[in-house]
C-alpha cells in the first residue's frame, strides 16, 4: 500500500460520518450524497498525491465545500450575488462543531452491531468468512452453494459495512473523540 | 456525476474475488489496471478494503475450540419420557457409525427426551454436546442438510454445544430459532414466550420473521410476538437465572407472585397465592427448588403467612 493509500485510510476514512453530515446539511438531493462524497475523496487524494495536507480535517472540508460551490454553479441558474449568499450560508461543521465522529470505544462491539444489521444470508456468509474465519471454498462447499454465490454476498456484505463502519456516527457520549473535542475547546 | 454505485459495485466484486484466495488466478495485472483507471475506482475499492479488514477484527468473537468426541449412544428412536446420561467422564469410542448418523450422512434419526415437572436431565449428544432439561421439558434432537437441530417443544434447557463451524447447531422453538455455532446458552420456551441467554460464545436469536440479533456472552434476549427485548446481564445475574441447574433458585426482591410462578414450574403440589396484597410482597433468597415446605414456613415466619394444603395446592393468605 502506498503512502498516499494509507494516508487515505488513516486520515480520510474516520472523517467519512461528518463529512457525510456537511454533505447532506449542504446538498438538498439525498441520491446525491455518496456521489459527492466520493468526489470529495477523489479529489483529495488527487491533491494529496502532490503533497500530504498537514491538517486532513480543514484540507478535506474545504474540498468539500468547494466542490459543492461548484455543483450549485454549473446548475447555473443563479446570479453572482446568489452564489455569494450561498456560499456565506454553507452550514459549517468541522472544527467549531461539537459534534465530532464518535468511533466506538469498542470497535467489536460497533462491527457485531454493524454484522447484525446485515441481511440474513449476508451475514451468515460474512460470520462464517470473518468470525469463524472459514475459507471461501469451504463456505461454499458447507452451504451447499456456488463460490461465485458466496462473492456476491461477500461483495453486498462489505458495501454495507463500509455504509455502517465509516457513514454513521456512533452516537454514544463520553467516547474518545468527544472527549477530545471538549479538551480541545477548553471544556 | 461520475456513477459511484456503479464504480462501488465493481470494486466490491474485485474484493469479493481476491478475497479468500487459495490457490485462484488473482488476475493481479487486471486488477492492478483497474485501480490504476481512474482514482474513483482505487478510492472506492480502498475503502471497501479498510472496511473488510477492519471485520477481521470479528475474530475475537469466534468461541474456544472444544475437542470433538466421540460418545457411545444408544440410537433412540422412541420417545423415552425420563432419559438421563450425566457424563462424568470422556469415553472416547469408535462409535463412528453413530457419530456420523448424527451429522446426517447416514438417514436422519431424531431423538426425543423429555423431563416431568420437577424433572432435571441431562443428555449427552454425540458430537460431544450436553443438553440439560430443565422441569416439564420436552426436546428433540436431529440433524439435517448439514446442520445439528434441537426443537424445543416446551420448557427449558441449558446447551454447552461443541464447537463445529461446519455444522451449525441450531436450537428451534416454533417458527424462532437461535444458531450457534459453539457456545453455552440457554433456551426458555414459555407459551409465546422465548428466552435466550448466553453465557458464552454467541448465538444469533431469530423470530422466524423480520427480526433477529446477534447475542454474545452476558446478552439476552425476550421475544414474544409483540416484541424483542434485548438486555445484557452480569455475571452474576445470569448464574443466578440459571441457578436451576443446581437445583436452587435464586430470587432478588421478587414479587411473591413472581416467586410462587416459579416454584410452580418444579412442583406438582401447587402454590396459590389468595391475597392481592401478600402477591406483591418482595421476598429475596435462595431456595431448594423442590422444597416447598421449606419456602412455605419461611413465609410463615418471615411475613406470617398462612398456610393452607388443599388437595394438590397450598394456599397462602394473610
Amino acid at each position: 500500500m502506498s503512502d498516499l493509500d494509507a494516508w487515505f485510510v488513516r486520515e480520510v476514512l474516520p472523517l467519512e460520518a461528518a463529512l457525510m453530515e456537511y454533505l447532506r446539511r449542504n446538498w438538498r438531493n439525498a441520491s446525491d450524497i455518496a456521489d459527492l462524497r466520493q468526489e470529495v475523496y477523489v479529489r483529495a487524494c488527487e491533491a494529496a498525491a502532490r503533497e500530504l495536507p498537514r491538517q486532513t480535517r480543514p484540507f478535506l472540508f474545504s474540498i468539500a465545500r468547494n466542490l459543492i460551490i461548484d455543483r450549485v454553479r454549473r446548475a447555473a441558474i443563479i446570479s453572482f450575488d446568489d452564489i455569494a449568499d450561498f456560499e456565506s450560508s454553507l452550514v459549517v461543521t468541522g472544527e467549531s462543531n461539537p459534534e465530532r465522529i464518535a468511533i466506538a470505544r469498542d470497535e467489536v462491539k460497533r462491527l457485531r452491531a454493524a454484522l447484525e444489521r446485515l441481511p440474513p444470508r449476508c451475514r451468515e456468509i460474512v460470520t462464517m468468512r470473518k468470525v469463524e474465519g472459514i475459507s471461501q471454498h469451504d463456505v461454499a462447499e458447507r452451504l451447499g452453494i456456488a463460490q461465485g454465490t458466496v462473492e456476491k454476498q461477500v461483495a453486498k456484505g462489505v458495501r454495507m459495512l463500509a455504509d455502517m463502519l465509516y457513514g454513521e456516527k456512533d452516537e454514544k457520549p463520553g467516547s474518545e473523540a468527544d472527549r477530545n473535542s471538549r479538551e480541545k475547546n477548553g471544556k | 456525476m461520475t456513477a459511484h454505485s456503479d464504480i462501488e459495485a465493481r470494486a466490491a466484486e474485485w474484493l469479493a474475488y481476491r478475497d479468500s484466495a487459495e490457490g485462484k488466478d488473482l488476475r493481479e495485472a487486471e486488477f492492478e489496471a483497474w485501480l490504476a483507471e481512474s482514482m474513483a475506482n482505487r478510492v472506492a475499492y480502498l475503502r471497501l478494503e479498510a472496511a473488510w479488514n477492519r471485520a477481521d477484527r470479528l475474530a475475537s468473537l469466534r468461541a474456544p475450540t472444544q475437542p470433538m468426541l466421540l460418545r457411545t449412544e444408544a440410537p433412540k428412536t422412541v420417545r423415552i419420557p425420563l432419559y438421563m446420561r450425566l457424563a462424568a467422564s470422556l469415553v472416547v469410542c469408535a462409535m463412528a457409525g453413530a457419530y456420523l448418523a448424527w451429522l446426517g450422512r447416514g438417514p436422519e434419526k431424531q431423538q426425543s427426551f423429555a423431563t416431568g415437572i420437577g424433572g432435571h436431565e441431562t443428555v449427552a449428544l454425540s458430537d460431544g454436546s450436553r443438553i440439560e432439561l430443565n422441569t416439564d421439558t420436552s426436546l428433540r434432537t436431529g440433524s439435517a442438510n448439514g446442520r445439528r437441530n434441537a426443537w424445543l417443544d416446551r420448557g427449558e434447557a441449558y446447551f454447552s454445544i461443541a464447537h463445529d463451524p461446519a455444522h451449525p447447531f441450531v436450537v428451534w422453538a416454533g417458527k424462532r430459532s437461535v444458531m450457534v455455532l459453539g457456545t453455552k446458552f440457554s433456551v426458555h420456551r414459555d407459551g409465546d414466550r422465548l428466552t435466550v441467554m448466553v453465557e458464552q460464545g454467541m448465538v444469533t436469536v431469530s423470530d422466524g420473521a423480520r427480526h433477529s440479533a446477534l447475542l454474545a456472552q452476558g446478552d439476552t434476549a425476550d421475544v414474544t410476538s409483540a416484541s424483542f427485548l434485548r438486555a445484557h446481564e452480569t455475571p452474576e445475574e445470569m448464574a443466578d437465572a440459571l441457578s436451576w441447574r443446581n437445583g436452587l433458585l435464586v430470587f432478588d426482591h421478587e414479587t411473591l407472585a413472581a416467586a410462587v410462578a416459579q416454584f410452580n414450574r418444579y412442583n406438582g403440589e401447587k402454590l396459590v397465592v389468595a391475597d392481592a396484597k401478600a402477591a406483591n410482597l418482595r421476598i429475596g433468597g435462595t431456595f431448594g427448588c423442590n422444597n416447598i415446605a421449606g419456602f412455605v414456613r419461611l413465609l410463615g415466619s418471615a411475613f406470617k403467612l398462612h398456610e393452607e394444603y388443599r388437595g394438590d395446592t397450598v394456599i397462602i393468605s394473610r
